[in-house]
């Protein structure tokens, strides 16, 4: 009995499962089971299980298909909201100087935004901004976040990181950070005016900056990053800018002015080397920018010039072939002009002047004299060949015109042979003066460091280089004969060449005696030059004197010129400029 | 046969799936990997950005030359300063005195020139020219040569005291003496410490240095002799140890002493007490002097050192 239950048992099981490990013969008779039961089923039922089947099937391909897709796309970070709203941080390459110091880099710091209907509770936010950002007060904080229909409200940018961090941990919702490149001045106001600056969004608006922006060429990098750029070497060098600023710091300090400006120009490559205006403008201070003292008396100022011009108006007499340097002109009596003008002479010299000591002494009625010989059109033709009248353009700026009489007369003419009546940038001045001095070659002055892909093109001489090498020897006895004006900026050993410029500031349309312009060019060595200095003091008082009847001195001869010695003499040995004759100093 | 068929691909296609999903994650994985290092530098290169500007902002010229001025009594470097050898030569046409001592840049039509024109005064000669902004004097220079002398001089001569202190110590831990209280192996020091007065310095160094030798030479010696006595004694005592062992047990064991014991007490007794003389043997006592002389020598050299720091 038991038997036959068990093999009742073993029936109905092989019955029901079909295994693959059954003998061949058992296998067939369960298949004819099997068979015999499907008759059973009624086939809607059967259809029914197939639809639901193919509906199951479906369902798990989809299933597969979505889990499938969702695997092979991967969900970066890129894809956050914020990311949309922003538009990419602009990433611009260092600067550096000629020798290789940092000048501006990009850093990257956080910078604060709201999500204004994300923000649960305003009042709070506001309260808990102002106090860790008190520069606002929780009303204004409060306006700030109640932008109606924005979702993105810029709160502060360029935050110091650690500040950031502890406004991140408080936690307030709807506030939200984002890492910018911000652009940073490490050198300093030192060569603030010629970096220029950026403005918000890290685009360059003036200087080098703008040139970098129009033709070196910036990066959108995402999320905001250093660039791979190349750094952009410009051609000042820090040590020399530093010095020749602190030498006019202490000069405007010495004779009280009210301003100064320095330059020096590499004669043969045009890189400029220095270029200082003071008062600086201290980069990071917003408040500076529109300061009118404080702008780039170099290149965004016209100033009429004074004395320093009369280097072109010899010249352009010598160039004549009029007159030798032996040839003398009668400076003995002012020369009037139209009813009110006089051209008269600060030491008028009752003997007659060699065109040579027209110079040296600077004479008013000389160089007149000058200009009556030679025509106004003369005058304004040699003018025009340096290059006087042009706009220069550098890298740092478009330039500006100069401002030339509207009418070349012959009273214009006169004036315009000592510098007045004509107006022009410093740095335009030095460029000329430069070409001048450079036997004829024309120097354009640039801000980058030149590199020997740079080829200069060889250019003709504008003026004739036996005419510049006349120039240069009276310059260079200008600082060296005690009857010379710039015989103060004269330093035992060195091989200085200069003319002094003392011009009288235009104030209302009128020229003011007490406010004056002095300035001087020189160049180092006179007798091979490489180099173009341009000091200018802006309203010196002069040294403080003591005696009653004494007046201060602020002409440009004993203001201008010494401050050039001073600045010489610190600078030439980091040019390499070494002297000749060496005196100790203690005698 | 189909069956094995449909049941082989089913596994291929699992297999394959699996490997897909594997390579998957790994791939992801490495991604992962490769843009957290991808971070990792450009944090660093932001870092790095930073310290260059930080390093800028700290040496602008402007700063420095505050710095330089007010804590190093520095000036601007002046053309005086600098020599070549041009200059060389000039000093040398100048005093033999056929030199050129006119301005020889002076331009072409020099002879012109000259009419108001200064003869510069004959060049003092280069080493008697006070320059009281050099940046270092020859006496601070031969100064800092010496004292660094004198430093390595101190550091020698600590060396030299380390194995001595050593020995010394050693030798009074084999006689049971505690040679390191009382004072502590700052002689190390002497040298760093000491580079003012170099002289002085240099002078102690040296009597460390002998006295040091002498001592070593002298505790080795007695150290050497002691170490002999202290053997003889270490055998005496261990052979009054057996006696008196032997002696003991057989006492234990209940026997009568036999005549010949007490002799043999006696002995023992006679060998504890040159055990005990031992202490006050002249090894033992000359192992301690050594060791007296060597703290006076040590408090010697501290001496000229807390003077020399002092100047």
């Amino acid at each position: 009995m038991s038997w036959e239950l068990e093999a009742d048992a073993a029936e109905r099981w092989s019955q029901s499962v079909t295994e693959p490990w059954m003998p061949r013969a058992r296998q067939a008779s369960l298949d004819d089971n099997l068979a015999r039961r499907r008759h059973r089923v009624p086939a809607r039922v059967l259809r029914r299980l197939a639809v639901l089947a193919l509906v199951f099937v479906a369902a798990v391909g989809v299933i597969v298909w979505q889990l499938a897709s969702l695997a092979s796309v991967t969900i970066t970070a890129g894809s956050m909201a914020t990311a949309r709203v922003v538009s990419p941080s602009i990433a611009r390459p260092d600067v550096l100087d000629r020798e290789g110091r940092l000048l501006a880099t990009d850093l990257v710091y956080p910078s604060m935004f709201a999500d204004p209907t994300k923000i649960s509770d305003i009042d709070e936010t506001a309260l808990a901004l102002a106090e860790h950002l008190p520069h606002r007060t929780p009303s204004e904080w409060r306006e700030k976040l109640e932008r109606d229909g924005s979702r993105f409200v810029w709160l502060q940018r360029a935050l110091a990181p650690k500040l950031a961090q502890r406004l991140h941990d408080l936690g307030l919702p709807g506030i939200n950070f984002r890492e910018e490149l911000r652009r940073v001045y490490p050198a300093g106001a030192a060569v603030s005016h010629v970096l220029g600056h950026v403005d918000i969004d890290n685009r360059g608006r003036s200087g080098i900056e703008r040139h970098i922006q129009n033709e070196v060429g910036t990066e959108n990098i995402e999320p905001p990053g250093r660039t791979t750029k190349a750094p952009v070497a410009i051609s000042l060098d820090l040590a020399v800018q530093h010095a020749v600023r602190a030498e006019l710091a202490q000069a405007m300090e010495t004779y009280r002015a009210r301003g100064a400006a320095g330059l020096v120009l590499s004669m043969g490559s045009g890189e400029v080397l220095a270029a200082v205006s003071l008062p600086v403008r201290d980069p990071f201070d917003a408040d500076q920018k529109a300061d009118p003292e404080r702008m780039d008396r170099l290149q965004l100022g016209r100033y009429e010039l004074g004395s320093v011009l009369k280097i072109f108006s010899v010249a352009a007499t010598l160039e004549s072939g009029l007159v030798t340097p032996r040839t003398r002109f009668d400076v003995s009596a002012p020369i009037q002009v139209g009813r009110t003008a006089r051209i008269a002479d600060a030491y008028p010299s009752p003997l007659p002047l060699t065109a040579r000591q027209v110079l040296l002494r600077s004479s008013n009625i000389g160089t007149a004299r000058m200009a009556r010989l030679l025509g106004p059109e003369a005058v304004r033709n040699y003018y025009d060949r340096v290059g006087l009248f042009d706009a220069l353009r550098t890298e740092v700026h478009d330039g500006l015109r100069t401002i030339e009489p509207q009418r070349w007369d012959d009273v214009h003419a006169m004036t315009a042979a000592f510098g007045h009546g004509i107006s022009m940038t410093p740095l335009r001045f030095a460029a000329s003066a430069a070409t001048l001095l450079n036997r004829g070659r024309p120097v354009h002055p640039t801000f980058l460091k030149w590199h020997p892909s740079r080829r200069k093109p060889q250019v003709r001489p504008v003026v004739s280089p036996a005419v510049s090498e006349q120039l240069r020897s009276m310059l260079r006895e200008n600082v060296l004969l005690e009857e010379g004006t710039a015989n103060k900026a004269h330093v035992a050993g060195y091989d200085i060449g200069g003319k002094t410029g003392t011009a009288e500031m235009v104030v209302d349309g009128a020229y003011a005696k007490d406010r004056v312009l002095s300035s001087f060019v020189a160049i180092l060595p006179s007798a091979e030059p490489r180099f173009l200095l341009l000091t200018m003091l802006f309203e010196p008082q002069g040294k403080p004197v003591s005696g009653a009847f004494e007046k201060p001195k602020r002409s440009a001869g004993h203001t201008a010129a010494p401050t050039t010695a001073r600045i010489i003499e610190r600078i030439a040995p980091i040019l390499g400029v070494y002297k000749t004759v060496k005196v100790s100093p203690a005698g | 046969m189909r069956t094995v068929v449909w049941v082989g691909i089913a596994i291929a296609a699992g297999g394959t799936l699996a490997a897909l999903y594997h390579f998957k994650a790994n791939t992801q994985a490495l991604n992962a990997q490769v843009t957290a290092l991808e971070q990792q530098v450009e944090r660093a290169r932001a870092n790095l950005a930073g310290l260059r500007a930080e390093w800028s902002f700290l040496n602008q010229p402007e700063r420095l030359e505050k710095l330089a001025r007010e804590t190093l009594g520095m000036a601007p470097l002046r053309d005086e300063q600098i020599e070549q050898r041009a200059g060389f030569d000039r000093v040398r046409s100048t005093q033999s005195g056929v030199g050129p001592t006119r301005d020889t840049d002076a331009p072409a039509g020099s002879a012109r020139i000259t009419q108001g024109f200064q003869e510069p005064e004959p060049l003092a000669p280069r080493a008697t020219t006070p320059n009281a902004q050099a940046p270092y004097t020859r006496e601070a220079t031969n100064g800092l040569a010496a004292s660094g002398d004198a430093i390595e001089i101190g550091d020698r001569a600590s060396q030299s005291v380390e194995p001595i202190l050593q020995q010394v110590a050693s030798t009074a831990a084999s006689l049971d003496l505690n040679p390191l209280n009382g004072f502590e192996p700052a002689v190390p020091r002497a040298g760093r410490r000491a580079p003012a007065d170099l002289n002085r310095t240099q002078a102690a160094a040296r009597t460390i240095d002998q006295a040091l030798d002498k001592a070593a030479d002298q505790t080795s010696d007695k150290a050497a002799g002691h170490a002999s006595a202290q053997r003889t004694g270490q055998r005496a005592a261990a052979a009054a140890r057996s006696q008196v062992r032997a002696i003991a047990s057989s006492a234990g064991r209940g026997a009568t002493p036999s005549r010949a014991q007490p002799a043999r007490v006696t002995t023992a007794a006679t060998q504890f007490d040159e055990t005990a003389a031992f202490q006050q043997s002249p090894g033992h006592v000359a192992a301690r002097d050594a060791l007296a002389a060597a703290n006076a020598l040590l408090e010697t050299v501290e001496t000229p050192r807390v003077d020399g720091a002092g100047q």
